[in-house]
């Protein structure tokens, strides 16, 4: 069975603005460094609704953020 | 290491350190003890009352330890606020399904013994052990759903 995955560039996009910490964007969409971390890792898909909180801090469209591959 | 795993550690720790001793000397008194009527089922009606501010009061202390031993190794006398997200949510959902599950196989594993012509003993004991390894493994995999991922 294939398995699709939830991909980000929350990293990169991090980086095009003014290298904006991992502390900063948790900051900003309300949740933990730590899950920061695991969402940048590929280790935890987000919500629905935190993944437009992070489109929206990066002020991109929710596609720019997040794809989903195999 | 954030505040929920450090809970979770603590958590893990003194049920090693607190519960395991606690049951072998429950199971101890047990054996070295002679009941006449109901006075078998007071003494695990006890043993299993006592056992909640027990690991109550275990947690609180050794969060206590484990933040002071901390503040040694870091410099940083400061406590971190606790913040939980949608994350620390699923995680705790999770681990409380797995410490459910046990349970749940281990009461009907009991009971199973006891209708196979266990006494009354075999039961609690295997509530006791039931409520501990599923506790234990609850614990776990808070932990490994942290490190690993979910």
């Amino acid at each position: 069975m294939n398995k699709y995955k939830i991909k980000n560039n929350i990293r990169d996009l991090r980086y095009a603005e003014n290298e904006m910490t991992q502390e900063e964007l948790a900051m900003k969409v309300g949740v933990t460094r730590q899950t920061i971390i695991a969402i940048e890792k590929d280790r935890y898909s987000p919500s629905l609704e935190l993944a437009f909180k992070i489109a929206l801090a990066f002020e991109r469209p929710i596609s720019e953020v997040f794809s989903y591959e195999l | 290491m954030s505040n929920q795993e450090t809970q979770n550690v603590v958590s893990f720790s003194t049920s090693i350190f607190v519960t395991i001793p606690y049951i072998l000397y429950i199971i101890n008194r047990y054996q070295s003890e002679t009941f006449v009527g109901n006075e078998e089922l007071r003494f695990w009606a006890t043993a299993i009352l006592l056992m909640i501010p027990l690991r109550i009061v275990s947690i609180i202390i050794g969060y206590i330890i484990f933040s002071i031993v901390k503040a040694i190794f870091t410099g940083n006398a400061e406590l971190e606020k606790s913040v939980t997200d949608e994350r620390d949510k699923i995680i705790e959902l999770k681990g409380d399904r797995n410490t459910s599950n046990i349970f749940t196989f281990g009461l009907l594993g009991s009971l199973i013994a006891l209708l196979l012509g266990g006494d009354l003993s075999t039961l609690f004991i295997g509530l006791i052990l039931a409520g501990f390894v599923g506790e234990l493994v609850g614990t776990l995999s808070k932990i490994y759903y942290y490190r690993l991922g979910l």
